[in-house]
């Protein structure tokens, strides 16, 4: 079955058509740059690109000579709810003017879901860790189509925390990938910052924290310190220590996670999971837990519509369809 | 939808109060009319102003759908469908949506011949500029009345809807003229820009 794959829940117009866990086309149009002047994305911004953007991506995608869709999937939340919406009447009308099956899917289930286009891929059981600039949360996946939540931020996500503290170093949006540039010539040691709830039973995390700590250094407790004492901190130890702080606590409570549970595969996503000191320590860790870590690569890790479309694929197999009436959903897994 | 001889539309029209209903909507007007979207012969979009999420929705909808069915498209101005609401005989129309900022997204109509003719151009500008020459006999209608007394005191009224019949109609003289488009130019007509990029500028 040929499920075309639409994604539009942040920033990324993104649109991708998979058979048979194998990816035949796919397109998208990032925003990154649009968005960059505000330092975060800006949901009307992104939404009115969407709308812009969603038939010339489509059709990249249909005319890649991947053949005609079977079914439609597409992310119905979490998101922002502009996105979500051009996205969601797109999917739609064309599932409605092709007579095709419609189906939703849930957005952080799809991240866990994009490594079955991996080969080789995992099976379930799997523990997942997705983590990106809207969510930080960590899956088990018991059977296949079962995603359960096991714990996930109580304030900042993770991609959230890179972008602050890449604000407060002076660093550009979007901030992991700017973070981890400046981290190379950088002392991961050099500043102890706090790792909450590293040591709590619980599998949640927490990174707004981090985040003020990161601010007190630069700027003092009274967050006053003037600018030319900011200049004898080295921003490239800054980040570099702010990268391992993050990389070190997803990874240990992720490979506890699996190993209290007896899972023997570890799946990233998000995109954070696109963070190589985040890679290395997963691999590090579980490797010493005989653990095995499956990594899509970036554009899978990313936001994504072939993730979409393996997600729809499963739920499709399992009997699902939705009607037109079909909603949106800003948070929560339903 | 409109017929005329072999000719079919079917019209999605801007600001619809639910985005979630409009595709189960156009399915429910084709199947009373017995036809597949295949057999359209075009997609007529009232392409805003209005709010922006309705008027995202209606356009992504209809070049959807177009794109899927393989038809061509027009975009119809919104306020042209309000200023449908205004009685036959009414000489001079403003329609005035809130366009919020102090401002209204307002067009001018004039009837001429029995026949509504947007004056001038669709605007976003405060309610001093949209009311500017505007005669004594006008017709205000929209929701900027509802929030303005300067508006208030001509007479019409503030709950005037985009009418979907004036859409795909004046949809269908576009398509006849050849002014239909490809699905992928559709575009909203926001005449604003966000709230960001105005405090950006």
């Amino acid at each position: 079955m040929r499920v075309l794959g639409i994604d539009t829940s942040c920033d990324e117009t993104s649109v991708a058509l998979v058979e048979d866990r194998v990816i035949l086309a796919e397109a998208v149009y990032g925003q990154n740059a649009l968005h960059r002047p505000f330092g975060g994305v800006v949901p009307e911004i992104a939404a009115r690109a969407h709308a812009e953007r969603m038939v010339p991506v489509l059709d990249e995608v249909l005319t890649a000579g991947g053949g005609a869709p079977d079914a439609v999937a597409v992310t119905n939340g979490p998101g922002l709810i502009g996105p979500l919406l051009v996205g969601l009447s797109a999917a739609k009308a064309f599932a409605f003017a092709r007579g095709l099956p419609l189906v939703g899917v849930n957005h952080l289930q799809a991240h866990v879901a994009a490594a079955y286009l991996l080969d080789p891929a995992p099976a379930p059981p799997i523990l997942a860790l997705i983590a990106s600039g809207g969510h930080t949360l960590l899956f088990e996946v018991p059977e296949p189509g079962t995603y359960q939540r096991l714990g996930q931020t109580i304030d900042d996500a993770a991609g959230e925390c890179f972008d602050k503290v890449a604000a407060l170093l002076g660093l550009s949006y979007p901030g992991g990938p700017a973070i981890e540039e400046a981290a190379k010539d950088g002392d991961a040691f050099s500043f102890a910052l706090p790792r909450p709830l590293k040591n709590h039973a619980n599998d949640d995390f927490s990174f707004s924290g981090l985040k003020t700590s990161v601010l007190y250094k630069l700027k003092g407790q009274d967050k006053r310190r003037a600018d030319p004492d900011t200049a004898t901190i080295k921003v490239a130890d800054m980040a570099a220590s702010a990268q391992e702080a993050i990389a070190d606590v997803l990874t240990f409570k992720a490979v506890r996670a699996a190993r209290r549970r007896g899972i023997k595969q570890l799946v990233l996503g998000g995109g954070v999971a696109a963070n190589t000191r985040l890679r290395e320590l997963a691999v590090e860790r579980a490797a010493a837990a005989g653990i095995t870590v499956f990594v899509p690569p970036r554009s899978l890790c990313t936001d994504n519509a072939a993730m979409i479309a393996i997600r729809g694929a499963e739920l499709l197999a399992a009997g699902a369809r939705d009607d037109l009436y079909l909603d949106a959903y800003v948070g929560g897994t339903p | 939808m409109h017929r005329q001889g072999r000719t079919a539309m079917l019209l999605i029209p801007a600001g619809v109060r639910r985005g979630r209903d409009l595709v189960p909507l156009a399915e429910q007007l084709l199947e009373e009319a017995r036809l597949a979207p295949t057999d359209l012969d075009g997609v007529a979009c009232g392409v805003g102003p209005g709010s922006f999420t309705g008027i995202r929705v209606a356009v992504a909808t209809a070049a959807t759908l177009a794109y899927a069915a393989d038809l061509p498209v027009v975009d119809v101005g919104s306020l042209h469908g309000i200023a449908a609401n205004a009685a036959s005989d009414a000489p001079h129309v403003l329609v005035a949506l809130d366009a919020r900022r102090g401002n209204v997204f307002c067009a001018w109509f004039e009837r001429t011949d029995g026949e509504l003719r947007l004056v001038g151009e669709y605007r976003c500008c405060t309610t001093e500029a949209a009311l500017a020459d505007l005669p004594a006999d006008a017709v205000v209608l929209g929701d900027a009345r509802a929030k303005y007394e300067s508006l208030a005191a001509f007479s019409g009224a503030a709950d005037a809807p985009v009418r979907p019949d004036v859409i795909a109609k004046l949809g269908e003289a576009r398509f006849a003229r050849g002014e239909g488009k490809r699905p992928e130019q559709l575009k909203p007509l926001y005449l604003r820009l966000s709230d960001p990029e105005e405090r950006l500028r």
